[in-house]
């Protein structure tokens, strides 16, 4: 169950970041492609962790950051799912010219971006 | 339920970042103390143990050593490897399906690790993590050294499919190379595919049941282990 403890960690960032007395509306979160959080599970455990919390009822926002891939052959980068960007011998190649010259540069991010707080009223 | 818009604010934080401390300040007193923690993560049955073992006897006396295993539960893999006369430390993850920096740790206060300040009694700790290619990755468990171990009757499909085991490794480990020739395993499709998401990463076909490959990843460990800790002694 690894979407447990990174719950805890959201909730632990979203708590020391909201002003004392105010409740938080929404979390916004920036998780890579490559990264293995399912937002359905996230946003399931992060409803019933937040209980008796500020964050309880705060709507969790998953923001999917996209994989890329840089082609060393034409240069250029390209957003791409793992599924599509291979051939059929599980290969990975560069959707814009074909060359197998490719590296993954991004998708791995996990961060929490911001967070809405309503001050002074509920939600 | 208002309309009013709340305030917004920025928070830019890493999720993980906590763990991320804490793990580089465990790499930070380790070398200080001319220890190499070497992590070695990959699915469960693709032969992390018998790689330790082969790795183990293939350093020999040159380097002193010692094993954390990770599992959910059992001490099965510490026995084995107590069983050869290697230290071995046996830790219970009760369910969670990985290491974090806090429970290598603990598996290193086992070993009488950090300990005071100079030469410690161990040149090489091995850190071998719950039988997953997914979470492993992601966890920094405090290795400064990591392997990511994938064995011939997984298929060469797996790199593309378990990316960020990948990505991250310092070595990519293919492991029951024996089974290669079998002959349903894409060698260079597999090559390929670790190239794109890993292409500094050096990879070691290895049959560690015939001791194929062995001295090449316990020389490479040991090429390491000197560029980031310094010679021993």
């Amino acid at each position: 169950m690894h979407e447990l403890p990174i719950i805890e960690s959201i909730l632990d960032i979203a708590l020391s970041a909201t002003p004392s007395g105010a409740l938080v509306r929404r979390v916004e979160l920036a998780v890579g492609a490559l990264c293995d959080a399912e937002p359905a599970w996230l946003e399931r455990y992060f409803r019933v962790a937040a209980r008796g919390g500020p964050c309880e009822g705060a709507r969790l926002e998953v923001r999917r950051v996209p994989a890329t891939l840089r082609c060393a052959a034409c240069g250029s980068l390209s957003e791409f799912e793992f599924r599509l960007g291979m051939t059929a011998a599980g290969r990975l190649s560069c959707p814009a010219c074909g060359s197998a010259e490719v590296v993954v540069e991004g998708g791995t991010d996990y961060r929490l971006e911001r967070i809405e707080v309503i001050e002074g009223g509920s939600r | 339920m208002s309309d009013t818009r709340g305030r917004i604010i920025d928070v830019k934080t890493e999720i993980l970042g906590d763990n991320a401390r804490e793990a580089d300040r465990l790499r930070a007193e380790l070398a200080a103390r001319g220890v190499l923690l070497l992590g070695i993560r990959g699915s469960p049955g693709s032969g992390k143990t018998t790689l330790i073992e082969a790795l183990l006897r293939g350093l020999g006396p040159k380097l002193r050593s010692a094993v954390i295993e990770a599992d959910l539960e059992s001490r099965v893999d510490a026995d084995r490897l107590e069983a050869l006369g290697f230290r071995a430390v046996q830790l219970r993850t009760g369910g969670f399906c990985h290491l974090d920096a806090g429970m290598t740790a603990e598996g290193l206060a086992e070993l009488g690790l950090p300990g005071p300040p100079g030469p410690a009694a161990y040149d090489l700790v091995v850190v071998e993590n719950v039988g997953n290619l997914i979470c492993t990755a992601q966890v920094d468990e405090g290795a400064a050294l990591d392997l990511v171990v994938l064995s011939v009757p997984e298929g060469h499909d797996k790199p593309l499919k378990y990316p960020v085991s990948f990505v991250d490794a310092d070595a990519v480990v293919l492991s029951k190379s024996d089974y290669l020739a079998m002959g349903d395993f894409d060698l260079d499709a597999f090559r390929a595919a670790v190239a794109a998401l890993n292409p500094s990463a050096p990879l070691f076909v290895v049959s560690a049941r015939r001791g194929e490959g062995v001295r090449e990843l316990a020389d490479w460990i040991e090429e390491r282990r000197r560029a980031l800790i310094g010679a021993r002694g």
